[in-house]
């Protein structure tokens, strides 16, 4: 499902972001990816999202050779996987109905099954009372419950997350981290960049660290 | 795929986000519009007067004296062959005489018994010119008849012909720089408004590049909202041309029905409406294509300097 082979990423500088990433995550896995601030751990982020191509080396996430995708394919890429970002990312002009649906409008369904599917995410995330409300009339936690719901409206194969918890209190980080557990538990590949260990730690889930480019295994 | 129902909220949102801006490039688009279209209209009206005219011009041949008859035929054969006129009359003298004193004869009475006056006045060919010979062309065509055997002058009202052509014609240049200009200048205001909120909708953008829509699917948006302030901005331009050929109308009524003009100055046709209420909005799509063609060059694209 996800797959890094001798992955090298090197900025300007020269700035060695990761060196020598080998890493597999199997269908279905849950797996945290924990280091301190500037271990590369966002470049693994980007990387996976397309957002950045490595420097040498092979990617493979949902069947996509990342390392070759073309800027033609890269959205088509993105509608397999599902993106949570620290900053939730929500469009403050629409409401959150609105914000969740945006994937299913860019793949073309009619508004009856983009309707019914909101109706369906907004349940798993607990969100049904917030239909209309805008993003600056609710709290964090609710926010990242949002971009949650629109990672996951699509069905993706792969969720990533960057510091999804970054921006909350331990109770709300807590939540959400249910929230991807439920998730992963009905197939989803989960993948969470962190630096909050206690949240790994409560979790037991599959932990690989990265600390000055280098990816281990804890 | 986005839809039409998706384009027309985004255009609503972008108005209300943005109205100082929208309104201020409403304002300056529609202007210049209207000065376009005016003055399209303006020497569309003034060409179409001097094919009025150039089709009721005629051309006085005055022939030599004593001309002979064979010579006269042979001239008359030249002009026919010539394919300029629809009508050609031949005066004689006595009735250009004729002709003269019933104008004159008040004025100047003692030259009715003039012998000598009376030899001094020509016969002629009056010719009437076909509705497709233009003004501009009177001069070359006179040269020519010039040339012809048995032809000692030709007269058509040469100074005023020749004055209003250059007249037309310096209209004409004008025009067609002045609307370049506008023309140029609206598509900096369409430009600048659609940049601006493309700056101001960049959380949009990045958001939709992050949940997988096609760069096509990112500019429509803002390509169908340059469309739509250039279909406005022409629909305001023609009603306010409209308001100002009413009132020049108006104001020259007079004059107009004096000279005859009634008939020929008109507005736009429906058709013609149409056709530059489409270009408006090809104009503001178009241009607005040119602002968007690289939008997801931003954060969101894919670094090729791996």
């Amino acid at each position: 499902m996800i797959e890094f082979s001798h992955v090298y990423k090197t900025y300007p500088g020269p700035i060695h972001a990761l060196k020598n990433i080998n890493l597999t995550v199997e269908k279905g896995e849950f797996i945290y990816i924990t280091g301190p601030s500037g271990a590369g751990k966002t470049t693994l982020f980007r990387l996976m999202s397309a957002f950045d191509k490595p420097s040498s080396g092979n990617i493979s996430v949902a069947g996509y050779a990342l390392d070759q995708i073309t800027e033609k394919d890269v959205p088509y890429y993105r509608r397999k996987i599902g993106v949570v970002f620290q900053d939730f990312r929500l469009l403050s002009d629409q409401t959150i109905a609105e914000n969740i649906a945006l994937p299913l409008k860019v793949l073309g369904y009619k508004q009856p099954i983009i309707r019914a599917r909101v109706d369906e995410i907004l349940e798993i995330v607990g969100l049904t009372d917030r239909l209309d409300f805008y993003p600056n009339q609710i709290s964090g936690g609710e926010k990242q419950r949002t971009a949650i719901a629109r990672a996951l409206i699509h069905q993706p194969d792969v969720l990533i997350a960057d510091e999804p918890t970054g921006n909350l209190d331990p109770d709300l980080s807590l939540e959400i981290i249910n929230i991807f557990e439920q998730i992963n538990s009905e197939g989803t590949t989960v993948f969470v960049a962190t630096h909050d260990i206690n949240i790994v730690n409560k979790s037991g889930k599959k932990r690989l660290h990265v600390q000055n480019g280098i990816i281990g295994t804890l | 795929m986005l839809n039409i129902d998706y384009f027309l909220k985004s255009v609503v949102r972008s108005w209300k986000n943005h109205l100082t801006i929208q309104l201020s490039s409403l304002l300056v688009l529609s202007s210049a519009l209207t000065i376009v279209f005016s003055f399209y209209l303006v020497f569309t009206n003034l060409e179409r007067l001097v094919v009025s005219w150039g089709s009721d011009l005629e051309m006085n041949v005055y022939l030599e004296d004593s001309i002979e008859p064979s010579r006269q035929a042979s001239l008359l054969k030249s002009l026919e062959e010539m394919d300029k006129f629809k009508e050609i009359r031949y005066l004689d003298r006595k009735t250009t005489t004729d002709g003269f004193f019933k104008k004159m004869s008040k004025y100047v009475p003692e030259f009715k018994e003039d012998n000598e006056f009376l030899n001094m006045v020509p016969s002629s060919y009056v010719v009437k010119m076909l509705p497709a010979i233009k003004v501009e062309d009177l001069s070359t065509l006179a040269t020519n008849i010039m040339r012809l055997d048995g032809v000692d002058d030709v007269s058509y009202g040469q100074e005023w012909i020749t004055n209003f052509s250059v007249f037309v014609s310096a209209i004409h240049k004008t025009g067609w720089t002045i609307i370049f200009i506008l023309l140029f200048g609206s598509l900096f205001v369409i430009g600048y408004s659609i940049k601006a909120i493309v700056i101001q909708r960049k959380e949009e953008v990045e958001i939709l590049e992050l949940v997988g829509a096609t760069a096509n699917m990112i500019r429509a948006p803002y390509i169908f909202e340059g469309g739509i302030l250039g279909l406005i901005s022409s629909l305001i331009a023609v009603v306010a041309s409209y308001v100002l050929y009413q009132l020049q109308d108006r104001l020259l009524l007079s004059e107009i029905g004096l000279w005859g003009l009634a008939g020929i100055f008109r507005f736009y046709q429906w058709y013609e409406v149409m056709l530059l209420i489409v270009v408006g909005s090809l104009l503001g799509a178009g241009t607005a294509y040119l602002c968007v063609k690289k939008i997801n060059s931003g954060w969101a694209v894919l670094n090729e300097k791996a």
